[in-house]
């Protein structure tokens, strides 16, 4: 992956740098050659103009009409003459003077000329048989870069030219210069052609000298930038995402900060030094959540704990009299919960049975719970077996609940006190939901007299119920948390769908045990809160009446 | 499923319109609404009719704002039978009473 992004990033930067390079290359060979034509051309310029003001020393300007014939007019002789003379100039100048010819032009655009005299060299005609020369008196069209020169001699330039690259496959330059009378007026012009042999080998030479400079510069630029983009750009780059990976895999900050090994102000010594300010907060942060999530695990540990001693408060062993068939379930909200259900023997034929619901959920509830439960159990446990025993003793235990109990936390409380062998069942209700008992088959709630909660008013007077059990009868004992068991719909349990559950399982099943009667009431409430959360604890306690101690069965 | 609480004071009357569940978590929603607004009011109506259900824990806040305001007149109007019925079960009108 490094070595991807090494490569590639390698390969873009140079890339750039060499078409940059190539480019500038080219426009200095273009700009140079410009130059050196010019230069080249200004040599032969001069040296043509040096050729055509000798020719035009032989010449009589006055006799000009007389050389643009084909036989000397009035002047033969010394047309002869000037043409030797000219012949001689065009040998002498060896390959280089090809051809110098007396022309005048003709119209007011110069569009056509009449030829005089023309001296070639011999060489030309070697080199170019198909080239035709016009005797003095022809008139030839002539072009437009010719007609550009000739303006420039009327108007009053000392020569002008015409270059024409690759005229019979060479470059030629054509220099003009002007034949002038006594009275200053332009009679002909003479021409003076040459070859440009030396231009081309020369703006080669030129162009290739600037490649080969260029080409040893772009490999120095290129080593340059390489060693430049490794130094400061691949290498920290490498270490930068070398401390990430390390980061990412160890959490831990390293022995060197990466600030301190890139050291640039640019931005990758930002980065360097974000980076290591981001490995400092994010290992304080791991600190603090360490700590943060052992202090949390110490909650959990200790709700654990908590949960075993309020487990352990319930009554784990069912068969505690033959005459009676008990279970009880609680399923808590939270680790701990405000429910709880009793039950023990007090004496030879008498047996408590307590079920309560504290106000709220969690560690205060659970609190108040075992503090109504130590209280409830000791109070009945001690309580005579006479009328109105049982609800002083829910009364003393009341008035110990509500001392000091700023916080309001209250409890509503089903207690019982059944007689097995006679099946008197003597009740208080303090608040809580009504038992559902079952006779003759089905499940009726039980009626029950006013009381108010415990832990509140600590002057509440208590009145008991009771009632005889007869066999086959049966108590189911709840708290709210089945009555308002919760679907996602927000539609509560009930009281009305518990009467009518209790009721099917009555019709449908005989003799079965209690446990048996739990589980099945526990289904109904699971399946009909579904994927809700719990929302309460949930307590239920069911007892079934086997058989009366007075009766033999 | 949450707890509103809309405010109106008439002289020294208050009354508090509870909309939804007052249960153990909006019960604390209640209390502070109900600490704020019965500073300078003499009697309290609690207007139940938009409360579809009250927990335990909701009850508990209701003991707890009538022992801070004193013991002072509080009554309940408008409570659904839902709610009715969990006060009778638990004698909670001995301490505020249910009207209507």
């Amino acid at each position: 992956m490094i070595k991807a992004l090494k490569t590639s990033l390698s390969v873009q930067v140079l890339t750039s740098v060499a078409l940059v390079l190539v480019l500038l290359c080219y426009v200095i060979v273009y700009i140079g050659s410009w130059e050196i034509t010019k230069a080249v051309i200004d040599q032969y310029v001069e040296a043509a103009y040096h050729t055509a003001r000798t020719a035009r020393t032989y010449l009589n300007p006055d006799h000009i009409a007389d050389y643009l014939t084909a036989d000397g007019g009035n002047h033969p002789e010394e047309r002869r003459q000037i043409l030797s003379e000219w012949q001689r100039l065009a040998d002498r100048n060896s390959q280089e003077v090809l051809m110098i010819y007396l022309i005048k032009t003709e119209g007011e655009d110069y569009g056509r000329i009449r030829f005089g005299l023309t001296a070639v060299h011999p060489s030309l005609l070697e080199d170019y048989p198909e080239m035709v020369l016009y005797p003095g008196g022809t008139v030839a069209k002539s072009g437009d870069a010719q007609r550009k020169a000739y303006a420039e001699i009327y108007q009053g330039a000392k020569y002008a030219m015409v270059v024409q690259p690759q005229q019979w496959e060479e470059d030629h330059i054509t220099v003009v210069i002007p034949v002038k009378t006594k009275e200053d007026r332009v009679a002909g012009l003479i021409c003076v052609q040459r070859k440009m042999e030396k231009l081309r080998t020369v703006i080669y030479r030129h162009a290739y000298k600037v490649l080969g400079w260029a080409m040893l510069l772009l490999a120095v630029i290129l080593y340059l930038v390489l060693w430049g983009l490794r130094r400061w750009l691949l290498k920290p780059i490498a270490a930068v995402t070398k401390e990430i990976s390390r980061f990412a895999v160890k959490n831990s900050l390293s022995e060197s900060k990466l600030g301190e090994s890139i050291r640039m102000s640019n931005e990758i010594g930002q980065l360097a030094r974000a980076i290591d300010t981001m490995e400092e907060q994010t290992v304080d942060y791991i600190i603090n959540l360490t700590q943060v999530t052992r202090k949390q695990e110490q909650v959990q540990s200790e709700l654990n704990v908590a949960r075993n001693i309020q487990l352990s408060m319930l009554p784990t062993n069912f068969a505690i009299r033959s005459e009676i068939d008990i279970a009880a379930i609680m399923d808590a909200a939270k680790e701990v919960g405000g429910d709880f259900y009793n039950f023990y023997t007090i004496d030879e034929n008498r047996v408590a049975f307590i079920i309560a619901d504290v106000s709220g959920k969690g560690v205060p509830a659970a609190l108040t719970m075992s503090k109504a439960q130590i209280l409830l159990a000791n109070f009945i446990y001690i309580a005579p077996d006479e009328p109105g025993a049982l609800a002083e003793a829910v009364s003393y235990a009341n008035f110990q609940l509500c001392r000091g109990n700023d916080s309001l936390m209250f409890a509503t409380v089903f207690a019982g006190v059944l007689n097995v062998k006679t099946g008197k069942f003597i009740y208080v209700n303090a608040g809580h939901n009504p038992p559902l008992l079952l006779r003759n088959g089905f499940f009726e709630y039980m009626p029950l007299a006013k009381n108010s909660f415990l832990g509140i008013d600590d002057k509440a007077k208590f009145k008991e119920d009771s009632l005889s059990l007869l066999q086959g009868d049966g108590i189911l004992f709840y708290t709210d948390g089945v009555t308002e068991a919760e679907n996602r719909e927000h539609e509560f349990f009930g009281e009305v769908r518990l009467l009518d559950a209790l009721n099917v399982h009555a019709v449908n099943t005989k003799n079965l045990s209690a446990q048996n009667l739990l589980d099945y009431m526990k289904n109904q409430v699971a399946a009909f809160v579904r994927t809700a959360p719990q929302s309460d604890d949930l307590t239920m306690m069911y007892v079934r009446y086997l058989q009366r101690g007075d009766i033999n069965v | 499923m949450s707890l509103e609480i809309t405010k109106s004071v008439e002289g020294t009357s208050l009354t508090l319109t509870l909309n939804g569940r007052l249960d153990t978590i909006t019960s604390q929603e209640f209390d502070k609404e109900f600490a704020a607004s019965s500073l300078n009011v003499k009697d309290i109506t609690l207007d139940f009719a938009g409360l579809e259900y009250i927990s335990s824990a909701g009850l508990r806040s209701l003991l707890k704002a009538k022992r801070s305001f004193g013991d002072g007149p509080i009554k309940i109007i408008h409570a659904n039978e839902v709610i009715k019925n969990v006060f009778a079960i638990s004698h909670f009108s001995d301490h505020i009473p249910i009207e209507g």
